[in-house]
């Protein structure tokens, strides 16, 4: 079709196109690229933003790896990050399968379940931890149901990691779940015919045709999730404060971040783990990724 | 197994999930009806009763919570208009103009998806202090005008799917290039704007942690501030959980309208990005 446009005009489509995109470029350099590359030198300097800057070299990475309480907030998102990433998949999983049938009813369900994800996160925070109060919460109420006894689930270090799991796990369910179901309502309905034909139980129907069929959304799901676990804040901040109350047991990586960065005025630390946190991502991601190809069906290759 | 074992199962495994998922709104709701006296007792009161409303105008007379409204209000409607016009004009140039460096650009584009806003605090703030931007709203409006990553994938899709001749014919016509755009696509491409649009809307509306950063006079706080300090000041105030629940139910109100209004495109936009990407 472009055949059409030689020459002259392809030129000046240089021109317009860079012109078009130009919002998004500029962008990106000045709030991305540039603020990037000038993070990294700040994260070999010392720096309170009032006095000048001193170069310490890779001091503050050597001092992140001392830091007990660094390496406590990597091990609480981490933690949290595969707790919730695998049960919530699973989860999305099984209701998309659940919901997979095409009437009203199920769309009402769809609804309801994917709420949760869009409110905030403040709003969220403020009600599940009257939910978990110990003395008159709705959720001891339910254990007593079956006998158990009251928690302090939000000021028990032990517990309040999985009172933190439950409440998130309504929020993080619906855009996977939503995701999932298209990608259930996109496998040809024959495969499953010709597979019941041949004596092929529901089981087998699951682990032969659907999983492979749902593999590239699985991996998309993972990296979207495993970053969004990664970025956990609000929740935590409203509900734990910056220290991540109890015992330190919700401070999450992107608290500490901003507890650095904001309180104790240490841009160089912070941005250090800035940039630990960027790299973290990006292996994972890059990993993810790079094993892909060994257990993700796409279904052009085979073509 | 007989057909109407499976059937009930489903039924009734659907049915709690949804009580629990639905329950943190009712319990939000009507705590913040009941009265004072109902609210500390065990066990908990399920029904509301008596109830009243007197919760809602004495939260509201605690901050100025108007002024907190029309903040949040400005914030959110220049991010929607700025996001998603250079989010549809990028996606404009991905799609329909060739341009040299086109396939590396969009790929950075792409690659910039999976970058979490979280790194770049530190340097946008310093950025920021040094524009004299801090405790104004411009860091939370400006960088829209970037538009969005998510936003220029979504509208390239959507604009993919158009066929290429109606560009042509208006070329043909004598319509230059972002006529063509304005006038021929922009009209066209209206539901994918739309889901853009809202996402937007919910994502600002719902930003906790930019207004945490930049804002730090009360006469400049947005909702989410407001309603986080309300639930911090407990300790120390007449703050009761009623009045609490009562701000988070009107903060929750608007993206839980938006939501409802546009949920068959929101759904459909979530789905085509897991698909496609």
């Amino acid at each position: 079709m472009m055949k059409t446009f030689k020459g002259k005009k392809a030129r000046s489509d240089n021109w317009i196109g860079y012109l078009v995109i130009s919002p998004w470029l500029i962008g990106f350099v000045v709030f991305l690229l540039l603020p990037g590359a000038y993070m990294f030198a700040v994260s070999f300097t010392n720096w309170d933003m009032i006095a000048d800057p001193e170069w310490v070299g890779i001091g503050n990475y050597i001092d992140l790896w001392h830091d007990e309480l660094f390496r406590k907030s990597l091990y609480v998102t981490i933690r949290f990050v595969a707790v919730s990433v695998a049960a919530s998949m699973v989860f999305a999983l099984f209701l998309a399968l659940l919901l997979n049938r095409n009437s009203k009813v199920m769309y009402v369900f769809r609804t309801v379940y994917y709420v949760p994800s869009v409110v905030s996160g403040v709003a969220v925070a403020i009600v599940w931890s009257w939910i978990f109060s110990p003395d008159f919460g709705f959720f001891n109420y339910v254990l007593s149901w079956f006998g158990l006894p009251a928690v302090n689930w939000l000021g028990d270090p032990q517990y309040a990691p999985w009172a933190f799991v439950i409440m998130m796990s309504t929020t993080f369910v619906g855009a996977p779940m939503i995701i999932f179901l298209a990608g259930l309502q996109n496998i040809p309905p024959h495969l499953y015919e010709a597979a019941s034909i041949d004596g092929a139980g529901a089981f087998q129907q699951f682990f032969r045709i659907t999983l492979p069929a749902l593999s590239p959304i699985i991996l998309f799901n993972t990296i979207t999730m495993i970053i969004g676990a990664f970025r956990t804040f609000v929740q935590a901040y409203t509900l734990a404060g910056m220290d991540g109350y109890p015992d330190h047991s919700l401070l999450f990586f992107v608290m500490y971040l901003y507890k650095k960065a904001f309180h104790d005025m240490e841009m160089g630390t912070a941005a250090a783990m800035a940039w630990v946190f960027f790299l973290i991502i990006f292996a994972l991601t890059y990993l993810i990724l790079k094993t892909s190809t060994s257990w993700v069906h796409y279904e052009d290759d085979r073509g | 197994m007989p057909k109407w074992i499976g059937r009930s199962l489903r039924w009734g495994v659907l049915c709690l999930l949804a009580l629990v998922f639905a329950f943190p709104f009712y319990w939000m709701f009507t705590t913040s009806i009941k009265q004072a006296s109902d609210i500390f007792v065990f066990p908990p009161k399920l029904l509301p009763y008596p109830f009243s409303f007197k919760a809602y105008p004495e939260a509201w007379a605690m901050q100025n919570f108007g002024l907190y409204m029309f903040n949040s209000f400005k914030i959110v409607l220049l991010n929607v208009v700025f996001a998603v016009l250079s989010s549809a004009l990028a996606a404009y140039g991905f799609a329909r103009i060739r341009f040299k460096g086109r396939e590396v650009w969009f790929l950075v584009v792409l690659a910039t998806m999976i970058i979490p806003t979280e790194v770049l605090i530190i340097p946008q703030y310093l950025e920021f202090k040094a524009f004299g931007w801090l405790n104004t709203h411009l860091p939370l409006i400006i960088p829209a005008l970037a538009g969005n990553p998510f936003y220029i994938f979504l509208i390239r899709q959507y604009m993919k799917s158009i066929p290429y001749e109606l560009d042509e014919a208006a070329i043909i016509d004598g319509c230059g290039r972002l006529a063509v755009f304005w006038r021929i696509l922009l009209p066209i491409i209206t539901p994918a704007l739309a889901t853009c649009a809202v996402f937007q809307f919910m994502g600002s509306w719902n930003d906790y942690m930019g207004p945490l950063i930049y804002l730090q006079t009360r006469d400049k706080w947005t909702l989410a501030l407001g309603i986080a300090s309300l639930n911090s000041e407990r300790l120390y105030s007449a703050v009761n959980w009623n009045h609490r629940m009562a701000m988070a139910t009107i903060y929750s109100l608007f993206p839980l309208i938006m939501f409802f209004l546009a949920q068959k495109k929101l759904i459909g936009g979530i789905a085509t990005t897991g698909i496609k990407g």
